[in-house]
Protein backbone atom coordinates (compact mmCIF):
# COMPACT_ATOMS: atom_id res chain seq x y z
CA UNK A 1 0.00 0.00 0.00
CA UNK A 2 2.24 2.48 0.78
CA UNK A 3 6.09 2.53 -0.71
CA UNK A 4 9.17 2.14 1.82
CA UNK A 5 10.02 5.39 2.20
CA UNK A 6 6.78 6.22 2.84
CA UNK A 7 6.48 3.82 5.52
CA UNK A 8 9.49 4.61 6.93
CA UNK A 9 8.75 8.61 7.12
CA UNK A 10 4.96 7.19 8.66
CA UNK A 11 7.21 5.39 11.73
CA UNK A 12 9.74 8.14 12.13
CA UNK A 13 6.63 10.52 12.84
CA UNK A 14 4.67 8.50 15.35
CA UNK A 15 7.93 7.18 16.88
CA UNK A 16 8.82 11.13 17.31
CA UNK A 17 5.23 12.26 18.38
CA UNK A 18 5.05 9.08 20.64
CA UNK A 19 8.35 10.37 22.19
CA UNK A 20 7.48 13.87 22.40
CA UNK A 21 4.12 12.76 24.48
CA UNK A 22 6.38 10.91 26.27
CA UNK A 23 8.57 13.69 27.46
CA UNK A 24 5.96 16.08 27.90
CA UNK A 25 4.28 13.49 30.56
CA UNK A 26 7.51 13.20 32.73
CA UNK A 27 7.96 14.99 34.87
CA UNK A 28 10.07 17.43 35.68
CA UNK A 29 13.07 16.96 38.40
CA UNK A 30 13.55 18.74 41.85
CA UNK A 31 16.71 20.42 40.35
CA UNK A 32 15.59 20.68 36.90
CA UNK A 33 11.93 22.90 38.02
CA UNK A 34 14.35 24.98 39.83
CA UNK A 35 16.84 25.35 37.25
CA UNK A 36 14.31 26.38 34.75
CA UNK A 37 12.14 28.41 36.66
CA UNK A 38 15.42 30.28 37.84
CA UNK A 39 16.17 31.15 34.56
CA UNK A 40 12.75 32.00 34.26
CA UNK A 41 12.78 34.47 36.73
CA UNK A 42 15.79 36.14 35.31
CA UNK A 43 14.69 36.48 31.80
CA UNK A 44 11.41 38.24 33.39
CA UNK A 45 13.81 40.45 35.30
CA UNK A 46 16.09 41.00 32.48
CA UNK A 47 13.36 41.83 30.18
CA UNK A 48 11.70 44.33 32.95
CA UNK A 49 14.43 46.46 33.85
CA UNK A 50 14.13 49.66 35.18
CA UNK A 51 10.49 48.52 36.16
CA UNK A 52 9.83 49.34 39.72
CA UNK A 53 9.41 46.87 42.46
CA UNK A 54 5.37 47.01 42.19
CA UNK A 55 5.42 45.86 38.45
CA UNK A 56 8.25 43.37 38.58
CA UNK A 57 6.04 41.60 41.80
CA UNK A 58 3.07 42.01 39.46
CA UNK A 59 5.27 40.22 36.29
CA UNK A 60 7.03 37.77 38.71
CA UNK A 61 4.07 36.67 40.91
CA UNK A 62 2.67 33.65 38.07
CA UNK A 63 5.82 31.82 38.10
CA UNK A 64 6.58 32.47 41.97
CA UNK A 65 3.11 31.09 42.73
CA UNK A 66 4.49 28.19 40.65
CA UNK A 67 7.60 27.68 41.80
CA UNK A 68 6.88 28.15 45.77
CA UNK A 69 3.99 26.11 47.25
CA UNK A 70 3.13 29.56 49.77
CA UNK A 71 0.75 27.48 51.93
CA UNK A 72 2.88 24.75 53.14
CA UNK A 73 5.61 27.57 53.31
CA UNK A 74 2.91 29.27 55.17
CA UNK A 75 2.10 26.75 57.87
CA UNK A 76 5.79 26.04 58.46
CA UNK A 77 6.20 29.31 59.58
CA UNK A 78 3.60 29.45 61.85
CA UNK A 79 4.40 26.11 63.20
CA UNK A 80 2.45 25.18 66.60
CA UNK A 81 0.09 28.11 66.16
CA UNK A 82 -1.24 27.03 62.66
CA UNK A 83 -3.66 24.76 64.31
CA UNK A 84 -5.22 28.20 66.44
CA UNK A 85 -5.76 29.66 63.67
CA UNK A 86 -9.22 29.67 62.25
CA UNK A 87 -9.77 28.37 58.60
CA UNK A 88 -10.75 32.38 57.95
CA UNK A 89 -7.58 33.42 59.40
CA UNK A 90 -5.13 30.48 58.03
CA UNK A 91 -6.17 31.29 54.26
CA UNK A 92 -5.44 35.09 55.00
CA UNK A 93 -2.12 34.04 56.78
CA UNK A 94 -1.32 32.63 53.34
CA UNK A 95 -2.51 35.25 51.05
CA UNK A 96 -0.18 37.87 53.39
CA UNK A 97 2.68 35.82 54.00
CA UNK A 98 3.23 35.20 49.73
CA UNK A 99 2.06 38.76 49.30
CA UNK A 100 4.91 39.63 51.63
CA UNK A 101 7.41 37.42 50.44
CA UNK A 102 6.40 38.57 46.89
CA UNK A 103 6.77 42.18 47.42
CA UNK A 104 10.22 41.89 49.13
CA UNK A 105 11.40 39.35 45.87
CA UNK A 106 10.60 42.63 43.82
CA UNK A 107 11.81 44.92 45.79
CA UNK A 108 15.08 43.74 46.23
CA UNK A 109 16.26 42.54 42.63
CA UNK A 110 19.60 43.72 42.10
CA UNK A 111 20.60 44.16 38.43
CA UNK A 112 23.61 45.11 38.89
CA UNK A 113 24.85 41.58 40.11
CA UNK A 114 25.12 38.14 37.51
CA UNK A 115 23.84 35.11 39.43
CA UNK A 116 26.17 32.18 39.03
CA UNK A 117 24.64 29.32 40.36
CA UNK A 118 25.09 25.07 40.12
CA UNK A 119 22.80 22.75 41.28
CA UNK A 120 23.50 19.37 42.58
CA UNK A 121 21.28 16.08 42.41
CA UNK A 122 18.09 15.78 44.31
CA UNK A 123 18.29 14.33 47.79
CA UNK A 124 15.41 11.80 48.21
CA UNK A 125 14.35 12.57 52.34
CA UNK A 126 11.55 10.54 52.28
CA UNK A 127 7.69 11.84 52.55
CA UNK A 128 7.55 13.43 48.98
CA UNK A 129 9.76 15.74 49.71
CA UNK A 130 13.91 15.98 48.29
CA UNK A 131 16.87 18.75 49.03
CA UNK A 132 18.39 20.13 46.03
CA UNK A 133 21.87 21.92 47.41
CA UNK A 134 23.17 24.91 45.14
CA UNK A 135 26.05 26.86 45.06
CA UNK A 136 26.18 30.40 43.85
CA UNK A 137 28.13 32.88 43.44
CA UNK A 138 27.34 36.59 43.82
CA UNK A 139 29.16 39.58 44.38
CA UNK A 140 32.20 37.93 44.80
CA UNK A 141 30.78 35.88 47.48
CA UNK A 142 30.40 31.99 47.71
CA UNK A 143 26.87 31.20 49.01
CA UNK A 144 25.26 27.44 49.64
CA UNK A 145 21.46 27.14 49.54
CA UNK A 146 19.56 24.22 49.89
CA UNK A 147 16.26 24.31 48.21
CA UNK A 148 13.45 21.77 50.12
CA UNK A 149 10.98 21.08 47.89
CA UNK A 150 7.87 18.51 48.10
CA UNK A 151 6.26 16.74 45.14
CA UNK A 152 2.67 18.71 44.53
CA UNK A 153 0.68 16.77 42.59
CA UNK A 154 2.97 16.08 39.40
CA UNK A 155 5.36 18.96 39.93
CA UNK A 156 7.92 20.05 42.83
CA UNK A 157 7.87 23.11 44.60
CA UNK A 158 9.74 25.13 47.06
CA UNK A 159 8.51 25.10 50.37
CA UNK A 160 11.52 26.28 52.42
CA UNK A 161 15.03 27.82 51.19
CA UNK A 162 18.24 27.56 53.66
CA UNK A 163 20.58 29.91 53.06
CA UNK A 164 24.32 29.39 54.83
CA UNK A 165 22.02 27.34 57.38
CA UNK A 166 19.43 30.13 57.58
CA UNK A 167 15.89 28.37 57.36
CA UNK A 168 13.39 30.68 55.47
CA UNK A 169 10.66 29.27 57.54
CA UNK A 170 12.72 28.52 60.61
CA UNK A 171 13.45 32.80 60.72
CA UNK A 172 9.68 33.70 60.11
CA UNK A 173 8.79 31.28 62.78
CA UNK A 174 10.40 33.04 65.23
CA UNK A 175 9.14 36.15 64.46
CA UNK A 176 5.35 34.62 64.31
CA UNK A 177 5.93 33.11 67.88
CA UNK A 178 6.64 36.27 69.44
CA UNK A 179 3.97 37.61 67.97
CA UNK A 180 1.62 35.01 68.40
CA UNK A 181 2.53 34.58 72.18
CA UNK A 182 1.86 38.13 72.71
CA UNK A 183 -1.85 38.94 70.53
CA UNK A 184 -2.88 35.20 69.24
CA UNK A 185 -3.75 34.65 65.66
CA UNK A 186 -5.23 38.32 64.94
CA UNK A 187 -2.22 40.64 66.36
CA UNK A 188 -0.10 37.70 63.68
CA UNK A 189 -2.73 38.82 60.85
CA UNK A 190 -1.95 42.52 61.26
CA UNK A 191 1.24 42.54 61.94
CA UNK A 192 1.29 41.26 58.30
CA UNK A 193 -1.17 43.60 56.90
CA UNK A 194 1.23 46.66 58.90
CA UNK A 195 3.95 45.06 57.17
CA UNK A 196 2.67 45.36 53.29
CA UNK A 197 1.07 49.23 54.21
CA UNK B 1 29.20 44.55 48.11
CA UNK B 2 30.21 42.19 51.44
CA UNK B 3 33.34 40.40 50.37
CA UNK B 4 34.37 36.97 51.94
CA UNK B 5 36.47 39.03 54.86
CA UNK B 6 35.65 38.27 58.64
CA UNK B 7 32.10 40.16 59.00
CA UNK B 8 29.98 37.18 60.71
CA UNK B 9 27.60 40.23 61.75
CA UNK B 10 27.50 41.38 57.77
CA UNK B 11 27.04 38.00 56.81
CA UNK B 12 24.51 37.13 58.83
CA UNK B 13 22.29 40.24 57.43
CA UNK B 14 22.99 39.43 54.11
CA UNK B 15 21.48 35.73 54.70
CA UNK B 16 18.50 37.50 56.51
CA UNK B 17 18.24 39.76 53.38
CA UNK B 18 18.62 36.48 51.41
CA UNK B 19 16.18 34.73 53.06
CA UNK B 20 13.64 37.58 53.32
CA UNK B 21 14.08 38.61 50.00
CA UNK B 22 12.73 34.85 48.82
CA UNK B 23 16.17 33.39 47.30
CA UNK B 24 19.04 33.83 45.25
CA UNK B 25 17.53 34.83 41.62
CA UNK B 26 16.31 38.02 43.42
CA UNK B 27 19.87 39.31 43.33
CA UNK B 28 21.21 38.51 40.11
CA UNK B 29 19.97 40.55 37.25
CA UNK B 30 21.18 38.17 34.75
CA UNK B 31 21.82 34.29 34.08
CA UNK B 32 24.98 34.79 32.64
CA UNK B 33 27.24 31.59 33.80
CA UNK B 34 30.94 32.08 33.08
CA UNK B 35 32.91 28.64 33.13
CA UNK B 36 33.60 27.84 36.09
CA UNK B 37 35.46 24.53 37.91
CA UNK B 38 32.27 22.61 39.83
CA UNK B 39 32.77 23.97 43.74
CA UNK B 40 32.30 21.43 46.67
CA UNK B 41 28.43 20.79 46.76
CA UNK B 42 27.83 19.98 50.02
CA UNK B 43 24.54 19.83 51.63
CA UNK B 44 23.59 22.81 54.12
CA UNK B 45 22.32 19.94 56.30
CA UNK B 46 18.68 21.08 57.68
CA UNK B 47 18.75 21.93 61.06
CA UNK B 48 15.42 20.08 61.67
CA UNK B 49 13.68 17.40 60.19
CA UNK B 50 11.09 18.36 56.81
CA UNK B 51 8.35 16.50 58.29
CA UNK B 52 9.01 17.39 61.88
CA UNK B 53 9.46 21.55 60.82
CA UNK B 54 6.30 20.71 58.62
CA UNK B 55 4.38 18.96 61.98
CA UNK B 56 2.37 21.70 64.07
CA UNK B 57 2.23 19.48 67.00
CA UNK B 58 5.34 20.43 68.42
CA UNK B 59 8.36 22.65 68.05
CA UNK B 60 11.98 21.52 68.82
CA UNK B 61 14.01 23.81 67.82
CA UNK B 62 16.62 24.86 70.49
CA UNK B 63 15.86 27.70 72.39
CA UNK B 64 18.12 30.88 71.85
CA UNK B 65 19.78 32.12 74.51
CA UNK B 66 19.10 36.03 74.89
CA UNK B 67 18.72 37.04 78.49
CA UNK B 68 20.09 40.55 77.62
CA UNK B 69 16.64 40.61 74.88
CA UNK B 70 16.06 44.36 76.52
CA UNK B 71 19.38 45.71 76.30
CA UNK B 72 20.41 44.31 73.08
CA UNK B 73 17.23 45.62 71.77
CA UNK B 74 17.81 49.02 72.96
CA UNK B 75 21.56 48.94 71.19
CA UNK B 76 19.89 47.68 67.83
CA UNK B 77 17.71 50.86 67.97
CA UNK B 78 20.66 52.62 68.69
CA UNK B 79 22.51 51.10 65.73
CA UNK B 80 19.53 51.76 63.48
CA UNK B 81 20.30 55.39 64.24
CA UNK B 82 23.57 55.22 63.39
CA UNK B 83 23.18 53.47 60.57
CA UNK B 84 20.37 55.97 59.37
CA UNK B 85 22.07 59.17 60.18
CA UNK B 86 25.25 58.40 59.89
CA UNK B 87 26.49 54.97 57.74
CA UNK B 88 23.99 55.74 55.04
CA UNK B 89 24.47 58.68 53.94
CA UNK B 90 28.42 57.72 54.00
CA UNK B 91 28.09 54.26 51.82
CA UNK B 92 26.10 56.88 49.59
CA UNK B 93 28.64 58.85 49.00
CA UNK B 94 31.66 56.08 49.00
CA UNK B 95 29.49 54.41 46.07
CA UNK B 96 28.84 57.68 44.20
CA UNK B 97 32.93 58.48 44.39
CA UNK B 98 33.96 54.78 44.05
CA UNK B 99 32.84 52.66 41.43
CA UNK B 100 31.50 49.35 42.15
CA UNK B 101 34.17 47.34 40.32
CA UNK B 102 36.99 49.27 42.31
CA UNK B 103 35.36 48.54 45.44
CA UNK B 104 35.08 44.70 44.91
CA UNK B 105 38.63 44.50 44.06
CA UNK B 106 39.85 47.19 47.17
CA UNK B 107 37.43 44.23 48.57
CA UNK B 108 39.54 41.31 47.41
CA UNK B 109 43.15 42.47 48.48
CA UNK B 110 41.88 43.31 52.20
CA UNK B 111 40.27 39.55 52.06
CA UNK B 112 43.91 38.47 50.89
CA UNK B 113 45.66 40.57 53.80
CA UNK B 114 43.67 38.97 55.91
CA UNK B 115 44.49 35.50 55.41
CA UNK B 116 46.71 35.21 58.53
CA UNK B 117 43.04 34.89 60.51
CA UNK B 118 41.95 31.93 58.39
CA UNK B 119 45.29 30.34 58.70
CA UNK B 120 45.36 30.26 62.42
CA UNK B 121 41.76 29.43 62.78
CA UNK B 122 42.04 26.54 60.73
CA UNK B 123 45.19 25.44 62.36
CA UNK B 124 43.48 25.95 65.69
CA UNK B 125 40.81 23.21 64.54
CA UNK B 126 43.75 21.42 63.25
CA UNK B 127 42.36 21.23 59.51
CA UNK B 128 45.26 21.16 58.11
CA UNK B 129 43.96 20.65 55.21
CA UNK B 130 42.24 24.05 54.93
CA UNK B 131 45.21 25.79 56.03
CA UNK B 132 46.68 24.59 53.40
CA UNK B 133 44.50 25.76 50.66
CA UNK B 134 44.38 29.25 52.31
CA UNK B 135 48.11 29.95 52.13
CA UNK B 136 47.91 28.67 48.31
CA UNK B 137 45.33 30.85 47.77
CA UNK B 138 47.02 34.14 49.45
CA UNK B 139 50.39 32.66 47.52
CA UNK B 140 48.21 32.80 44.06
CA UNK B 141 46.43 35.61 44.67
CA UNK B 142 49.31 37.65 45.90
CA UNK B 143 51.65 37.17 42.87
CA UNK B 144 49.14 36.17 39.90
CA UNK B 145 46.38 38.01 41.09
CA UNK B 146 48.41 41.67 41.70
CA UNK B 147 48.24 41.70 45.62
CA UNK B 148 44.92 40.25 45.60
CA UNK B 149 43.22 42.74 43.35
CA UNK B 150 42.18 39.45 41.53
CA UNK B 151 41.42 36.44 42.35
CA UNK B 152 42.97 33.20 40.03
CA UNK B 153 42.58 31.31 42.80
CA UNK B 154 38.63 30.92 42.01
CA UNK B 155 39.75 29.32 38.77
CA UNK B 156 41.11 26.24 40.70
CA UNK B 157 38.32 23.88 41.94
CA UNK B 158 40.43 23.01 45.25
CA UNK B 159 40.37 26.72 46.19
CA UNK B 160 37.18 27.78 44.63
CA UNK B 161 35.10 27.40 47.84
CA UNK B 162 37.19 27.53 50.72
CA UNK B 163 35.26 28.07 53.72
CA UNK B 164 35.46 30.89 55.78
CA UNK B 165 37.15 30.47 59.74
CA UNK B 166 37.47 32.29 62.15
CA UNK B 167 38.53 32.11 66.02
CA UNK B 168 34.95 31.66 67.29
CA UNK B 169 34.34 29.31 64.83
CA UNK B 170 37.33 27.54 66.26
CA UNK B 171 35.80 28.22 69.47
CA UNK B 172 32.78 26.28 68.42
CA UNK B 173 34.45 23.22 67.11
CA UNK B 174 36.38 22.30 70.60
CA UNK B 175 32.77 22.74 72.09
CA UNK B 176 32.33 26.08 73.17
CA UNK B 177 28.43 26.32 73.13
CA UNK B 178 27.43 29.88 71.58
CA UNK B 179 26.40 31.58 74.77
CA UNK B 180 23.85 34.31 74.73
CA UNK B 181 23.12 36.67 72.08
CA UNK B 182 24.80 40.11 72.37
CA UNK B 183 24.24 43.05 69.78
CA UNK B 184 27.46 45.58 69.79
CA UNK B 185 27.16 49.43 69.57
CA UNK B 186 28.12 49.90 65.85
CA UNK B 187 29.26 46.62 64.81
CA UNK B 188 25.80 44.84 65.75
CA UNK B 189 25.11 40.45 66.43
CA UNK B 190 27.31 38.58 68.32
CA UNK B 191 27.52 35.87 71.17
CA UNK B 192 29.37 35.52 74.33
CA UNK B 193 31.54 33.32 72.61
CA UNK B 194 32.32 35.20 69.59
CA UNK B 195 32.92 38.21 71.62
CA UNK B 196 36.76 37.14 72.19
CA UNK B 197 36.50 35.51 68.90
CA UNK B 198 36.25 38.73 67.36
CA UNK B 199 39.04 39.93 69.71
CA UNK B 200 41.46 37.38 68.34
CA UNK B 201 40.41 37.73 65.13
CA UNK B 202 41.47 41.78 65.34
CA UNK B 203 44.69 40.77 66.87
CA UNK B 204 45.74 38.31 63.80
CA UNK B 205 44.55 40.86 61.41
CA UNK B 206 48.08 42.18 59.62
CA UNK B 207 46.04 45.72 59.04
CA UNK B 208 47.03 46.03 63.53
CA UNK B 209 50.37 45.33 62.81
CA UNK B 210 51.73 47.16 60.08
CA UNK B 211 53.45 50.72 60.14
CA UNK B 212 52.53 53.24 62.78
CA UNK B 213 49.56 54.07 64.76
CA UNK B 214 48.51 56.57 61.45
CA UNK B 215 48.87 53.99 59.01
CA UNK B 216 46.90 51.04 60.78
CA UNK B 217 44.28 53.70 61.42
CA UNK B 218 43.86 54.79 58.10
CA UNK B 219 43.42 51.14 57.02
CA UNK B 220 41.24 50.35 59.02
CA UNK B 221 39.44 53.56 58.43
CA UNK B 222 39.31 52.32 54.65
CA UNK B 223 38.32 48.86 55.34
CA UNK B 224 35.31 49.82 56.92
CA UNK B 225 34.54 52.92 54.54
CA UNK B 226 35.02 50.65 51.56
CA UNK B 227 32.84 47.53 53.22
CA UNK B 228 29.78 49.38 54.52
CA UNK B 229 27.93 49.81 51.61
CA UNK B 230 27.51 46.21 51.41
CA UNK B 231 26.90 46.62 55.40
CA UNK B 232 24.02 49.05 54.84
CA UNK B 233 22.57 47.70 51.87
CA UNK B 234 22.21 44.17 53.15
CA UNK B 235 21.16 45.56 56.18
CA UNK B 236 18.49 48.31 54.61
CA UNK B 237 17.33 45.16 52.39
CA UNK B 238 16.80 42.83 55.41
CA UNK B 239 14.69 45.06 57.03
CA UNK B 240 11.32 45.34 54.10
CA UNK B 241 9.92 41.60 55.01
CA UNK B 242 10.63 41.35 58.32
CA UNK B 243 8.20 41.55 61.00
CA UNK B 244 10.22 41.87 63.65
CA UNK B 245 13.65 42.86 62.44
CA UNK B 246 15.54 42.33 65.60
CA UNK B 247 14.75 38.56 65.87
CA UNK B 248 15.29 38.42 62.34
CA UNK B 249 18.61 39.19 62.33
CA UNK B 250 19.23 37.52 65.82
CA UNK B 251 17.58 33.95 64.53
CA UNK B 252 20.02 34.71 60.94
CA UNK B 253 23.15 35.10 62.86
CA UNK B 254 22.78 32.67 65.15
CA UNK B 255 21.90 30.35 62.76
CA UNK B 256 24.84 31.20 60.40
CA UNK B 257 27.43 31.03 63.08
CA UNK B 258 25.91 27.41 63.98
CA UNK B 259 26.23 26.34 60.31
CA UNK B 260 30.12 27.94 59.72
CA UNK B 261 31.14 25.84 62.64
CA UNK B 262 29.39 22.90 61.46
CA UNK B 263 30.93 22.96 58.02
Amino acid sequence: MFSPTVRASLSSVVILCASAAWVQAKPESAETVLDHSLHELMQIAESNKGATPAQLAKKARPLLERLFNFESLTKRAVGPGWRELSAEQQQQAVTLFSEILIRSYAARFDWHNKLDIQFAPPVDVGGGHSEVAAVSRYAGNVIHVLYRMESSGSAWRVYDVVVEGVSMASNYRTQFDAIRQRGGGEALLKSMKENLN
Amino acid sequence: MLTRSRLPGAQATLCATLLLGITLPALAGSGVRPPRPAPELTSPRPTTDPDDEFSTASDNRPKTSDPLEVLNRGIFAFNHQVYRFLLRPLARATEAVIPKPVLTRIGYVFDNFETPVRVVSSLLQANFSRAGKETGKLLINSTVGLGGLMRPSDHFACLADVPDEDVGQAFGKWGIPQGPYVVLPILGPSSLRDLPGKAADSALNPTIWVGSNAVRYSLTGTRNVLLNPGRIKAYDLARDGALDQYLAIRESYLSYRAEAVRR
